[in-house]
């Protein structure tokens, strides 16, 4: 089946009632999260992760992913109309787009975001057709060395990419490997620091940690910080449409914003935040009116609203064609692709078309959603702003708990969410980003296992993996991407 | 001060990692065993903590040190008194059961977050408890405990 064949077959398990019912929770969930500061998609997803175990896993996967790209939308409202961005990947389009609704642009703002952001969300889909396909067959040809490589790479550049220091970073990984290794060891089902217990046989599992890291950490900070209700303006349908030449100043930023996005995406760490700030300065830099960019330029808001979503399309691909994720919210897509018992990664296509194809051809589907429901509907999103924070607050801890104990009935999974996040919000103290320690924990396991099978394929021997091309390759790339920046600064400080 | 003893706490949490790694059979380089990763992660883990705990012992704080961001004490009150409600839930719920843990949780945070008179609070955690029991336990049949007291 080629590429295009692919997604028309995408489409039609897209289209079918239950699957466009899954889309449509999964967006709206999305975009009232994106809406909310506090809980993001990562939070909300790992919420609804058990609520998927009854559903078909093409229809549970294309619900969850829903909420990923739909809380990109969710966020760019509350950051234009309150200067309050719901979700980090937000905070870039709060600089010039709130500055508009200062000037009553607001609906231009809107709907330029919203048009933006189907665009970048459609060259996406295209993106991941053409380029997850590619990559997936390439993949067919990784042995272990390989994948031992890639994750290592992978954890190497998210150390340098994620926010803070990357000895803060590095104290995450190695927290996320260790937590990985408890349990029954992959390959011999030795039980290691289990403590006799049973339950910690069956291992750490991923989703009361990032409930607690995500969920209930940020829950401690709100309380911490005492509970708010935001005061919220109302924006007039009347005035959503941009006028001519603010569709003319869009149409490149939305462009570049969408190949940036995409791009960025590809790349672990935090590909939504960094890809708004890499389309923001670029469309700064290229622009003959730089001066207006601050105080309500509408290219400030037309491609970082592009990029965040194209990052969100361009993270899919790792995740569907190598099975590998590099963000926390791909972590739980690929814990919701185990609970169902699928291996994402080169033969998904294969194997499982319906699974591949549908998710794709459902992120088309989801990205129109978006665009005809968040024009119209913004008042009825930004009115989730009014709801008393405390009562929110206190529901979403209640749906955590009884969430953690419906995975597996244990009471484990309640300490464990508790434990990550007391955990979380120390974290949160020390402002040091958690991402790492998820992204360590889901890809610990793989690590593992394709070092010890890399071993006992060379005889032990360390050279013959390392000067393997590709694991060579890889693992210099890693190098690079961590040693690139103090080797610039001791550069420029021998340059006069 | 905080951030010191926390950064003590990863040293000593690495440091125990490691040794009970030890533990486990290591194999060869050829043949790894089980004790093979965890020993590469603990000595990893060992490292980069030593050096987070000089960092947080430093006297100033510039790239890559570590600060606590400051709070008042009736601020961390409150998210310590959110921390306790969550492990008395933990705790209790093997004992009264969801339904009355989930009410207890909700009627006391509501009150402790601020917001909510005792009638409000009272009246939402009687519908939060019932609407998540009746969604998770009979819905989607998760066997939600309850309690020991009431069977």
């Amino acid at each position: 089946m080629g590429p295009f064949e692919g997604l028309a077959f995408g489409f039609g398990i897209a289209l079918t009632p239950v699957n466009v019912l899954a889309c449509f929770v999964g967006v709206l969930i999305g975009t009232i999260v994106g809406v909310l500061p506090g809980i993001g998609p990562v939070g909300a997803m790992a919420l609804l992760l058990p609520s998927t175990f009854a559903l078909d896993p093409a229809t549970g996967l294309i619900m969850l992913a829903g909420i990923y790209y739909g809380s990109m939308y969710g966020g760019s409202t509350t950051s234009i109309l309150v200067n309050v961005p719901g979700e980090a990947a937000s905070v870039v389009t709060a600089i010039d787009g709130y500055q508009m609704a200062k000037q009553g642009r607001a609906g231009a703002a809107l709907a330029v975001s919203a048009v933006g952001s189907f665009v970048a969300g459609s060259v996406g889909v295209l993106g991941i057709v053409l380029l997850g396909v590619w990559l997936a067959e390439q993949a067919l040809r990784f042995g272990p060395p390989e994948y031992f490589a890639l994750t290592v790479t992978g954890l190497m550049v998210l150390s340098r990419l994620s926010g803070g220091s990357v000895l803060q970073s590095f104290l995450m990984v190695g927290i996320g490997l260790a937590i990985g290794t408890v349990g029954m060891e992959p390959i011999s089902g030795f039980r290691r620091f289990t403590f006799g217990s049973v339950q910690l046989s069956q291992g750490i599992e991923l989703v009361p940690v990032i409930m607690g890291l995500y969920g209930v950490a940020e829950i401690l900070v709100l309380a911490e910080q005492g509970m708010k209700t935001g005061a919220v303006s109302k924006v007039a349908l009347r005035e959503l449409l941009p006028t001519r030449s603010e569709w003319r100043l869009s149409s490149w930023p939305i462009a570049r914003g969408s190949v940036v996005g995409f791009v960025t995406g590809l790349v672990p760490g935090p590909a939504t935040v960094l890809a708004t700030f890499i389309s923001y300065t670029l469309e700064r830099r290229i622009s003959k009116t730089p001066e207006r960019f601050g105080t309500g330029a509408i290219e400030g808001v037309a491609g970082p609203e592009a990029a965040n979503n194209g990052a969100t399309a361009g993270a899919m691909v790792p995740l569907l064609s190598l099975g590998i994720p590099f963000s926390p919210a791909t972590a739980i897509l690929l814990g919701a692709f185990v609970i169902h018992g699928l291996q994402p990664g080169p033969l998904l296509i294969s194997q499982r078309p319906e699974v591949f194809w549908g998710i794709v051809a459902s992120m088309y589907v989801g990205n129109l959603m978006l665009l005809i429901l968040n024009l119209p509907l913004v008042g009825v999103f930004v009115s989730v702003l009014r709801a008393p924070q405390h009562l929110l607050a206190t529901l979403v801890l209640l749906l955590c708990l009884v969430g953690a104990y419906s995975l597996n009935n244990s009471l484990l999974d309640l300490w464990v969410l508790v434990g990550f996040g007391i955990f979380g919000w120390v974290l949160r103290k020390l402002a040091i980003d958690p991402s790492p320690l998820i992204v360590a924990l889901v890809l610990g396991p793989l690590m593992e296992k394709t070092l010890r099978q890399a071993l006992f394929m060379t005889r032990g021997s360390v050279l013959d993996i390392v000067t393997r091309p590709l694991t060579l390759a890889l693992l210099l790339v890693g190098a690079l991407v961590l040693a690139a920046p103090p080797l610039a600064r001791a550069l420029r400080r021998r340059t006069p | 001060m905080g951030e010191r003893v926390i950064a003590l706490a990863f040293l000593a949490g690495s440091g125990f990692y490691l040794a009970l790694s030890f533990a486990f059979p290591f194999g060869s380089t050829a043949r790894p065993g089980p004790g093979y990763f965890p020993v590469a992660v603990g000595v990893f883990l060992c490292l980069v903590a030593a050096v987070f705990t000089r960092v947080a012992f430093r006297r100033d704080a510039g790239a890559g040190g570590v600060t606590m961001a400051p709070t008042s004490r009736s601020a961390r009150a409150r998210a310590g008194a959110t921390a306790v409600g969550l492990v008395g839930f933990v705790l209790l719920l093997p004992w009264i059961g969801y339904p009355l843990a989930a009410f207890g949780f909700v009627a006391l945070l509501l009150r402790r977050f601020g917001g909510a008179g005792w009638p409000a609070a009272l009246g939402i955690a009687v519908v939060s408890a019932a609407l998540s029991y009746w969604v998770f336990a009979t819905l989607l049949s998760v066997p939600l405990p309850r309690g020991v007291l009431l069977e």
